[in-house]
């Protein structure tokens, strides 16, 4: 009984499906219901009905799937979701309190070329993932927003915006508003500039841990998203949260990277230096992705007892992000040495 | 026999569940149809909103699951639902509450059709 391929049943997994935000989980629940739907079509034919009809029946007797969906929602929820226009509405705000907290130096507290880098993100994702809607799905996603932020306001976002227990939150939010009393003491007496560090690193060591988490899961739901594809839901491979972890590795290594160069344009010397580091991260997380999960790209990854050459082809489609990256490099080195 | 109302088997459907994984480890199919089976038709929810409330379960520790490759037939694949120790302490509680519950409700009835019955005479 090849359920799979029936559109009636297609359009009503995909119904179900499109209304869970956690789409690191659509796969299961996708494979879940389909496998309901065939038992109950099975058993319809064998009381009598017609294939059709059975296939009505069984949907029938599922119920609405858009409440379905909505259920399923409740419990697998994101740990962070935020709709585009709170996303939006949030990054305005932090700049605007920037601008008027800070003045002239405001852009400074900023993460360096973070919305720059926000775009950049996408189009290596739309790459990466082959995915033309990758692009958007960054800017609507809700880590970039935050990870755009600078240590003490992602800390603070994080903490408000996240489906964490209350004591995480709270702990967020400290550390967050710690980090940002710091900075801002630290800005009205600039001879005690680094008194702060520590919490200004605390912000950000917290802010790193989530973003990899957060970034893992929105590369996952990228993959996932939408109409699976038969053989995923196939699959017999689970790489679990570890994969979809390490996932984020590499796209939050690119991020940080990028800061750190769009920081340094100032000289094409520390342009190329960064852009070394940048490289080097790049492949590192490469490396390290492909020996411990196997295939960046996928919720449901080869597991280990895959061979390493096997596991590093899985990657190979990253590297197509390389002229992307050289080609941005080369456009960075120019307008530092224009500025210089 | 016929369907009771919906809203008053979803207080129930934790416990019913819980219930019937106590007997053996089932996919979710499975576990409907038993207790369609079980109740004679009487509980019949739809289908689709018990895979939200086994998930919600799983997610509490009150069962687990595991996928099995080999059922069924062909290449198809089911999730099989277990009970966990966690899930029994929570079934016993609910049992619990619904014995108050049910003693409650047919207290109150009887003291119901006591009166009518006085009425009358």
């Amino acid at each position: 009984m090849d359920m799979i391929k029936n559109q009636r049943v297609v359009e009503f997994l995909d119904s179900i499906c499109s209304r869970v935000l956690l789409k690191g989980k659509v796969a299961e629940i996708r494979r879940e219901y389909l496998s309901h739907i065939e038992d109950a079509v099975d058993a319809g034919i064998q009381s009598g009905l017609s294939k059709d009809q059975a296939i009505t029946d069984a949907i029938c007797r599922l119920g609405n799937p858009v409440m379905i969906g909505a259920a399923l929602n409740r419990v697998h929820r994101p740990l962070l979701h935020l709709p585009v226009s709170r996303a939006v509405a949030l990054v305005i705000l932090v700049v605007t309190t920037h601008v008027v907290v800070f003045g002239g130096r405001a852009i400074q507290l900023l993460h360096g070329g973070a919305f720059a880098t926000t775009v950049l993100f996408g189009g290596i994702l739309a790459v990466v993932l082959g995915n033309k809607n990758a692009i958007f799905a960054a800017w609507r996603s809700t880590t970039l927003p935050v990870a755009a932020l600078s240590g003490g306001e992602r800390a603070l976002a994080m903490g408000f915006f996240s489906k964490l227990s209350k004591h995480i939150q709270w702990m967020t939010f400290l550390v967050g508003a710690v980090s940002l009393v710091g900075i801002y003491l630290d800005m009205q007496q600039p001879h005690m500039i680094g008194r702060w560090v520590a919490t200004g690193f605390l912000a950000n060591l917290y802010g790193l841990v989530f973003g990899i988490l957060l970034t893992g899961m929105h590369v996952g739901a990228l993959k996932c998203g939408g109409r699976t594809r038969p053989k995923r839901i196939r699959s017999r491979f689970s790489g679990g949260k570890a994969s979809v972890f390490l996932q984020g590795i590499i796209p939050v290594l690119v991020l940080f990277g990028l800061i750190r160069i769009f920081n340094q344009l100032d000289s094409p010397e520390k342009v190329i230096r960064g852009i070394w580091w940048m490289g080097g991260l790049f492949l590192l997380g490469v490396v390290l992705v492909a020996l411990l999960s196997g295939n960046p790209a996928a919720v449901r990854v080869p597991g280990l007892n895959q061979s390493l050459i096997k596991r590093l082809k899985t990657v190979m489609p990253l590297f197509w992000t390389f002229p992307l990256f050289m080609t941005g490099s080369v456009g960075m080195v120019l307008i530092a040495v224009w500025k210089s | 026999m016929e369907p009771v109302d919906k809203e008053l088997l979803k207080g129930s459907t934790i416990t019913i569940i819980l219930t019937v994984l106590c007997r053996q480890e089932m996919y979710g199919y499975e576990i409907i149809k038993s207790i369609e089976r079980s109740s004679h038709g009487a509980f019949s929810p739809k289908e689709g909103t018990v895979y939200p409330v086994l998930h919600q379960l799983e997610k509490d520790g009150a069962i687990a699951s595991r996928w099995d490759e080999t059922s069924g037939t062909g290449t198809r694949s089911r999730k099989y639902y277990r009970i966990t120790a966690q899930g029994k302490k929570l079934l016993a509680k609910k049992t619990k509450e619904w014995v108050l519950f049910r003693t409650a409700i047919e207290q109150i009835m009887a003291g119901a059709t006591m009166k009518g019955a006085t009425e009358w005479t």
